[in-house]
């Protein structure tokens, strides 16, 4: 149990209560149900309003009466609410609890199935408004567990952890202080099982009111618990404090030389035998503080959030109607092309968008250029007419006969030379590669003698890759060198 | 501050959009998630303002989720990237790929990919929401947001035949997307293969991009399921864009179911308070019973 596993403390561990807890006759359930029983009946009851007649209500409990159904619903509760504390609020597949559940009460999977349906389905229960004791209301929240529309799948509902918490012991939230208060006096007087089950059951309430923050924070729908939380705020955020505070005590407390020394005695006298260990203690009160500090969180974003929130007043969309109603529109406005884009661009799909990063659009940019020595300007002077040459010159100065014997010997490309030029020119002087192809711009700088002519023409449009990095692009050209006054045949060179 | 594990940080949030400690159900981490996930839940405050600041430059924001979210295992966080509202679009992170997915040729025009697109999108969105009875803001039941490829190809052939039965050669002046998305008449109209096709092309890319994923359901049937990130996208963007889809009437309608609850509560508070009456509330002049 390391803080690797993210939860310091993992409920169920060390043989900590996550079901009902120890009742020497009956189930904690039954203690609920005992005590609404007669209230369903009288839900349920056939008597008319100021009728005369009175009926006794009814002693035969219809079809199974050995309570097989009643059972395994609070098995199934009980199951769904140890995979919820080890896993998440999620679905989970009850196909292996039906296999198992079948067999242990002799029945069929089918049955069990049946109990998870009716679970899953919710009825109306009808009651009438405390406060004027006229005014009707009603509530559906009667569903005890949430199943997928395919397969079995289910998972709690709210209505299913509050009857859980009220067979094991229900109690307000803003007595949750006091409730945690019990973990300082365990410790202090060495009530250590006592300890992990006050602990346990705080800590699924911490999770239960943090998920019901959740649900008012989502669903537009759950005014009656939004007001609730709204109108109680500072009493809520009170008990918030105080739970953070006391717990904080007890971990203190865990520190003292004196409950140490207690609690090891007890896990070396039963403790250990039952899978506990001093890191069981601190883990657990570290999962509380944890668990407080989420929920905490969570509130302060609900008072923050949920009175400005636009969409809580618009409820489930028509998404299929607004689909038909997408085909019939005239593509302009917020049907037209530019606005969907920016739509999605927003909730839609993303990718990365490598078109505005590609290298080519970037090359030469952003490139760092060292600063080269300035070369000295070139001048003229009245009496001397010396002249530096620039590099361009100097280029086809080391290259002309190479450059001239080439053409000699059939046309030359620019193509030609970006490819492979760096191979048989000498480049030393040029800043650039490309700057080889430099007297394809201005062949005359060749110096050619009164014999010569040049011929230039354009071919298709080419893009080359230098292997210096840069790149240009363009029409190639094709330079042939012409002999003038030599015969037809003999007046350009051949390959 | 550790600018090298800052950058990781950085480019594993934009590429996957989502970091899970513990990896959800049906899944195994990706390659480097549990790791960044670790680097994530390290950052101390300077660290964690200083990728907050990365990533708003960027017009994103990084969202935590804890295990009080449904389908995040206990013990397990969460981090997503949303949209920032206000951001510019034009980001690193853009919907160009997308198009080009969804294509079925490569000549296609842009605006026929889009409405091919919107359409898909509007009619999963409507399995993921409205058949569930589910509000936007409900992002915590993505887990109950599910859709398969037959269902999606079912439903887009059925809206596809409604507007054929309307018009079966619509005037791509007037209803080009109509035009666009029945395809014309004979050879160039929209077959059951190029439906196929494009909720193919849809559902991948959704799934590649996060937004959808591909889980085993219980009973052995390959779902898509919505993933949180998308869910909680939608939640964030949705009074900046998904508003436009929204019929004005129902707004309206909603509004003034609003206002009666305001109303009727402000009445029942009155009795116990001497408090004024909203404005709203005299100025409504439907009544309510009270019933949930």
């Amino acid at each position: 149990m390391t803080e690797e596993n993210g939860d310091l403390y993992q409920p169920g561990e060390g043989g900590a209560a996550t079901t009902a807890p120890d009742r020497p006759d009956k189930p904690g359930y039954v203690f609920l149900l005992a005590a609404s029983i007669r209230m369903f009946d009288l839900h349920d009851a056939g008597r008319a309003l100021g009728a005369d007649h009175t009926q006794p209500p009814p002693e035969e409990r219809s079809a199974d009466n050995k309570g097989t159904y009643l059972s395994i619903a609070w098995d199934l509760l009980y199951y769904l609410q140890e995979r919820e504390l080890e896993g998440a609020f999620d679905y989970v597949d009850i196909s292996s609890f039906a296999a198992e559940t079948a067999d242990a009460y002799n029945v069929t999977p089918a049955d069990v199935y049946y109990v998870s349906n009716t679970l899953a389905q919710p009825t109306q229960l009808d009651f009438i408004d405390p406060r004027d004791r006229t005014t009707r209301r009603t509530t559906a929240d009667t569903n005890l567990i949430r199943k997928k529309r395919r397969g079995q799948a289910c998972m709690l509902a709210k209505a299913g952890r509050e009857a859980l918490a009220f067979a094991s012991g229900y109690f307000k939230w803003v007595h949750a202080g006091a409730e945690a208060q019990k973990l300082v006096g365990d410790l202090q007087f060495g009530e250590y099982k006592s300890f992990f089950q006050i602990g346990t059951r705080l800590l699924n309430r911490i999770r239960q009111e943090t998920h019901d923050i959740r649900l008012a924070l989502e669903q537009p729908e759950v005014d009656d618990l939004r007001q609730s939380f709204l109108d109680n705020a500072r009493r809520y955020t009170a008990t918030i404090k105080e739970l953070s505070s006391i717990v904080g005590q007890a971990q203190v407390q865990l520190t003292a030389p004196q409950t140490i020394e207690s609690i090891d005695t007890w896990l070396t006298m039963v403790g250990e035998e039952e899978g506990y260990a001093f890191e069981s203690f601190t883990g657990l009160t570290q999962t509380l503080l944890n668990a407080i500090a989420n929920m905490q969180k969570l509130f302060s974003q609900f008072l923050e959030t949920v009175q400005s929130r636009e969409h809580a007043l618009v409820g489930v969309v028509r998404f299929d109607a607004a689909a038909a109603d997408f085909l019939r529109q005239d593509g302009a406005g917020t049907s037209s092309v530019d606005f969907l884009d920016t739509m999605f661009s927003g909730i839609g799909p993303l990718f990365p968008d490598i078109e505005d990063l590609h290298p080519l659009e970037h090359r030469g940019s952003i490139e760092v250029r060292v600063p080269r020595q300035r070369q000295p300007k070139t001048f003229r002077k009245a009496t001397h007419s010396a002249r530096d040459k620039d590099r361009i010159e100097k280029f086809i100065d080391a290259n002309r006969e190479e450059i001239l014997r080439r053409l000699e010997s059939g046309p030359l490309s620019l193509g030609e030379i970006a490819e492979n030029g760096d191979t048989w020119l000498d480049c030393t002087e040029l800043d650039g590669l490309a700057e080889m192809t430099s007297f394809f711009i201005s062949p005359m700088i060749l110096g050619l003698d009164d014999g010569a002519q040049i011929r230039l023409e354009l071919g298709g449009h080419r893009v080359w890759m230098m292997s210096d990095g840069w790149e240009f692009s363009g029409p190639d050209v094709r330079m042939r060198l012409l002999r003038v006054g030599a015969p037809a045949d003999q007046q350009e060179a051949t390959p | 501050m550790k600018y090298e594990q800052i950058a990781q940080l950085q480019a594993f949030l934009l590429r996957h959009r989502s970091c899970y400690l513990k990896p959800p159900r049906g899944r195994r981490h990706r390659r480097d998630e549990y790791e960044v996930a670790q680097l994530l839940r390290a950052l101390d405050e300077r660290e964690r303002e200083a990728l907050d600041g990365l990533m708003a430059g960027m017009g994103f924001e990084l969202h935590e989720f804890d295990d009080t979210m449904d389908g995040i295992p206990r013990g397990g966080v969460v981090w997503v990237v949303l949209r920032a509202p206000d951001a510019p679009r034009e980001t690193l992170l853009g919907t160009t790929p997308v198009w080009q997915r969804l294509s079925l040729r490569s000549d296609e025009p842009k605006a026929t990919t889009v409405y091919w697109f919107t359409f898909l999108w509007m009619l999963t969105m409507s399995f993921l929401y409205e058949r569930i009875s589910r509000p936007v803001s409900a992002v915590s039941d993505y887990i109950s947001a599910e859709v398969t490829r037959e269902e999606l190809e079912a439903k887009t052939s059925e809206r596809l035949e409604e507007m054929r039965l309307e018009t079966s050669e619509p005037d791509p002046q007037a209803l080009p997307i109509a035009a666009a998305l029945l395809g014309g008449s004979g050879r160039n109209a929209t077959t059951t293969a190029n439906i196929r096709k494009r909720v193919g092309h849809f559902l991948d890319a959704m799934d590649d991009a996060g937004m959808l994923e591909l889980v085993r359901s219980e009973d052995g049937e390959t779902v898509y399921r919505q993933t949180l990130l998308c869910a909680a996208q939608i939640n964030e963007l949705f009074s900046q864009d998904l508003i436009h889809v929204v019929e004005p009437e129902q707004i309206e309608g909603e509004m003034n179911r609003f206002l009666s609850a305001n109303r009727s509560r402000a009445a029942n508070n009155s009795a116990d308070a001497d408090t004024p009456q909203a404005p709203e509330a005299r100025e409504t002049e439907d009544e309510t019973d009270g019933t949930d």
